[in-house]
């Protein structure tokens, strides 16, 4: 027996600290599995409920006039009998289900009794509520204004909803011009800024103030970001809410990304490659052009990508610099002049969510904007950073020196 | 292309360099050119804080400024008042609890509601209840009638102040026009038009030759010539115009207002002596009540020597009174302090508003400690998971995957909280076999745990990346090594790996701690946003209370404020604030890093 359990001299019992060390091992699997769970839960419902908004069961299985209509006010009517019957019913439940508290648990037949009466009137609602769902009118407000007549009061209890009806086509677009604009001022900006890093810098004083004001930026709240081009574009400069004032803000934002991912794909390139085209007689700024940017081009826009997707998805530093929450007109509709297109406040996709989901009830009326905007956000958020994840991964296969 | 190549070479080896600007080749013009780009990052962070403290900076004089009127109108003095009404008052509010408490003991007894009525509206006990209510008709009144004085006072002094400011720019524009030549702006024309046509309406003065006004107002915003004439006209009617706001100002005197304030000090000692001799009766009389249970009697009792703390203190509560000062200087010290150190956040108030920081900063750090204690033991417990322990393939997932999480924007995290978790939160909270939980059932879905857990979410990516990044750091020798001795990969793990990337793993704490400090949305939409210290007494229930936050704060009242303002530039000064705490948690990441993280490999 001793000689199964200790094979030679010097080991010992190891069945406990094994037992202990895979118990440990799987309380790290379970919290990382909790996590993935917790974030998946989220992208399925939203997904899920989402999805009802923007996906067709009829060709061509998109919800166009989701995506591309303004927003409107929904105007609800309710069939007023049904409405009401179902109330009553509502009331009963609560009625019998608060009885059901006062019974004891020892009485089988009270409790059976009241279960069973609760489950014909769960039934009766949802009939009644099918019933409604055929018989209730749904109107935007363009279809309202058309109306000769609104329906008889006397049949129809009214309702509406700021915001619920229609689509998010502006905020759709102004999110679009927002991110490239801004993404553009950023590019140019921080590679610039970049290149003169990884390509000119000696170490010194100057460099190392740049470096750490580039750390310190990355770390400064977005809601800062909006507090300072609100003092400076919007205020100092004059320019009012407008898209201009939300780029430049993004931009200033999205800088230490692309600043910091440019630089470091630029310095990954070998010092050869430089040295070679040096050797070769070419100047600095030749080697540069022809040598490095090149090589360090997929790993540049890998890190503008990124950067995109951080700046598509603030909503603080737009909130007050260039975001309306209700414009009637497109961008490039009513302009006086051509430069009026960038002092003009636009519609975009988050402060549109922020707008929806604390500013009016939820109901089933309001659910399918509320979702569906969220989806529709996180489907193009998700595209960029996951098309940059997929891309680094590329990048970093196909360049090793 | 290859050509020029050759020549550039030439030139650099065998000539001279030709200087094209200012003394500079074009090599160095582009070095100076992206040198200068590169300054654009230490510019931002310059121009940040100028324009924080360009908006900010303004506050503490207004602060100031209003807290020396809140002093010199007797405000100050009107708010000692009020605190022993208040005091009074929630006596009274302790007493109608009792009173709920009795009628639903008398309710579990099984009493029909007649037979309660009849209990609790005997003589003895409406005498009690009530007459304690009523007994402070007196101090209620005497507050409000020096409240009313206090404010009046102040308000007409800021009325003043307004007025004065328009007859500045009268002035300003008599003198600009008397100055200038005979060249309108849009906005005089403007102006001019309206004034014409007031003055027609009324009928006081005009023009000479008997020009009909109301015509020429009509002409004279349809664009007409103006002439030296209508300048004249002009300026009459705003030297008229000044007469007639320089009368509207009434100019008030603190020194006298404040006065009649502070008066009657006499009569509200007698007011109080007169309060506690009848609430003394009532309580008294109410020995003659019987409540049947113990536990009220006992409330009673509390409620009875309550109130002799409550007649306690009035003497130092007079003493007070009588030994406030108008005309006590207020230092600019203490506006910055009622800053710091303010306990409420109170805007638009007709009495006073106040800027204090301190439910904010609560509120922010109340909810970062939840985020944290979600975000740390699960950021990094996923992080030595992915890279000491997971296979290959599975860290080919999970590391992308939780990367992915980092991009979810935080307005749709906020909305999740908002439509689904919160729900759930709600839920749970009501369900049955929670009930033991001492806080449930929540009364607001929305309060610092929803907030906190969510940001949580939040913060998990950051932390995990940079903690896995840390670990990934080590040297493989570090591993070998003491496989090497014999030790098995979770002593391994523990005692090797995490104590060498310990630096690594901290920084990534504060950089999560950051990220949750400075998150705006998740917070908006899910704390629950009431401007509140969070009642800290509470024990865990403290948790679930719904709090505002610094970024929140800054986010929701941003938008509805006036330019300039007090409010507004309270509003940048918490921003200031934020900014310099993201700062200063940044700096400290990075110095953790460098000071502990040499690796001697």
């Amino acid at each position: 027996m001793t000689t199964k359990n200790k094979p030679h001299l010097f080991s010992y019992d190891l069945s406990v600290k094994r037992k202990t060390e895979g118990v440990i091992k799987w309380l790290f699997r379970i919290a990382t599995y909790i996590v993935i769970l917790a974030a998946g839960y989220l992208f399925a419902n939203i997904i899920y409920n989402g999805s009802k908004a923007v996906f067709n069961v009829r060709a061509p299985f998109i919800n166009i006039d989701f995506l591309t209509q303004k927003p409107q006010t929904l105007h609800v009517y309710e069939p007023k009998l049904i409405y009401a019957e179902l109330k009553k019913i509502n009331a009963q439940q609560v009625a019998l289900r608060s009885e059901l508290k006062g019974l004891s648990l020892m009485d089988d037949i009270g409790v059976a009794s009241i279960k069973s009466k609760l489950k014909t009137l769960e039934q009766k609602y949802e009939e009644l509520d099918a019933e409604r769902k055929e018989g209730r009118l749904l109107f935007s407000d363009t279809e309202y204004r058309k109306l000769d007549q609104t329906p008889f009061s006397e049949e129809y209890t009214y309702s509406n909803y700021a915001y619920s009806g229609g689509g998010i086509g502006p905020a759709i677009i102004g999110t679009c011009l927002l991110v490239f604009g801004s993404i553009a001022i950023a590019l140019t900006l921080g590679i610039l800024c970049a290149i003169y890093l990884s390509e000119y810098s000696r170490p010194g004083r100057v460099l190392r103030i740049i470096r750490l004001s580039v750390l310190n930026l990355s770390g400064v709240p977005s809601i800062v970001f909006g507090l300072f081009g609100f003092g400076m574009f919007v205020l100092f400069f004059g320019w009012g809410v407008s898209m201009i004032a939300g780029w430049f803000t993004l931009a200033i934002m999205a800088l230490p990304v692309v600043i910091t991912a440019s630089e470091e794909s630029m310095r990954a390139i070998p010092k050869g490659f430089r040295e070679g085209s040096l050797a070769l007689g070419a100047s600095k700024w030749t080697s540069i052009r022809t040598n490095v940017i090149p090589y360090a081009l997929p790993g540049i826009l890998t890190s503008s990508i990124m950067g995109i997707a951080r700046v598509a998805g603030e909503t603080a530093p737009i909130m007050f610099t260039a975001a309306f929450a209700l414009r009637d007109q497109l961008p490039w509709e009513g302009l006086n002049e051509w430069t009026d297109f960038f002092f003009q406040g636009v519609m975009a996709l988050p402060y549109h969510i922020y707008v929806v989901s604390s500013k009016i009830p939820q109901n089933e009326y309001t659910r399918d904007m509320q979702y569906g905007a969220a989806f529709v956000f996180l489907f193009i958020v998700g595209f960029f950073a996951l098309s940059s994840i997929v891309l680094r991964a590329r990048v970093r296969k196909k360049y090793k020196w | 292309m290859l050509s020029r190549k050759k020549t550039d070479s030439c030139t650099t080896s065998f000539s001279h360099r030709k200087s094209i600007l200012l003394g500079l080749d074009s090599d160095s013009i582009i070095k100076k050119f992206f040198g200068s780009t590169a300054m654009v990052a230490i510019l931002v962070l310059g121009l940040i804080t100028i324009f924080l403290f360009k908006e900010g900076a303004g506050f503490i004089g207004l602060y100031h400024k209003s807290l020396k009127e809140y002093r010199l109108s007797g405000l100050e003095y009107v708010d000692i008042l009020k605190e022993k009404r208040e005091g009074y008052a929630s006596l009274t509010r302790y007493l109608n609890d009792i009173k709920a408490e009795w009628i639903n003991a008398l309710r579990a007894e099984g009493l029909t509601q007649s037979e309660i009525n009849k209990q609790v509206m005997a003589p003895e006990a409406k005498a009690f209840f009530f007459g304690y209510m009523r007994a402070g008709g007196e101090i209620r009144s005497f507050v409000k009638d020096k409240m009313d004085l206090a404010i009046a006072s102040r308000d007409q002094h800021t009325t003043n102040e307004n007025l004065r400011e328009t007859l500045n720019n009268y002035v300003a524009q008599i003198k600009r026009l008397k100055e200038s030549a005979l060249s309108w702006s849009e906005e005089n024309r403007n102006t001019f038009g309206l004034r014409l046509r007031e003055a027609a309406l009324s009928g006081s003065i005009g023009y000479d030759e008997g020009t009909d006004m109301r015509q020429r107002a009509e002409e004279v915003q349809q664009g007409a010539q103006l002439n030296l004439e209508d300048k004249e006209l002009f300026i009459k009617l705003l030297e008229q115009e000044y007469v007639k706001v320089e009368r509207m100002i009434q100019p008030v005197d603190f020194s006298i207002t404040v006065k009649e304030v502070v008066a009657d000090q006499e009569a509200y000692k007698n007011i109080l002596i007169r309060l506690e001799k009848k609430l003394n009766d009532i309580i008294t009389s109410s020995n003659a009540i019987t409540f049947g249970s113990q536990s009220i009697t006992d409330r009673i009792d509390r409620f009875k020597d309550l109130n002799a703390i409550f007649f306690n203190q009035s003497a130092i509560h007079l003493e007070t009174l009588a030994s406030w000062n108008s005309t006590k200087e207020v230092s600019v010290w203490h506006a910055i302090g009622a800053f710091i150190r303010g306990k409420d956040w109170i805007t638009a108030s007709d009495q006073q508003d106040w800027y204090g920081l301190l439910p904010l900063l609560s509120g922010s750090l109340l909810i970062s400690l939840i985020a944290l204690f979600f975000a740390i033991p699960f950021g990094i417990g996923a992080a030595i998971y992915v890279n000491q322990i997971a296979g290959s393939v599975e860290r080919n997932f999970i590391k992308p995957y939780i990367e992915f999480v980092s991009a979810i924007p935080s307005v749709v995290i906020g909305f999740f909280g908002v439509v689904v978790f919160g729900e759930a939160m709600r839920f749970l909270s009501q369900s049955e076999f929670l009930h033991w939980v001492p806080f449930f059932p929540l009364q607001e879905r929305l309060n610092a745990f929803t907030a906190g857990c969510l940001l949580a979410l939040m913060a998990i990516p950051t932390i995990f990346t940079l903690a896995e990044d840390a670990l990934n750091n080590i040297p493989h020798h570090f591993k070998e090594a003491s496989f090497a001795i014999g030790a098995t990969p979770l002593q391994t793990t523990l005692r090797v790996i995490i104590p060498t990337a310990l630096s690594g793993i901290i920084s990534a704490v504060m950089l999560g701690f950051g990220r949750v400090i400075g998150e705006t949305m998740v917070v908006l939409l899910c704390a629950g946003n009431r401007i509140k210290i969070p009642d800290f007494t509470d024990g865990f229930g403290v948790f679930f209370e719904p709090v505002h936050t610094m970024t929140g704060i800054i986010a929701q009242e941003m938008g509805e404020v006036v330019n300039g303002s007090l409010h507004y530039r309270a509003l940048f000064m918490v921003g200031i604030v934020l900014f310099f705490v993201s700062l200063l948690i940044n700096y400290s990441a990075q110095r953790v890093v460098k000071k502990y993280g040499k690796l001697e490999s």
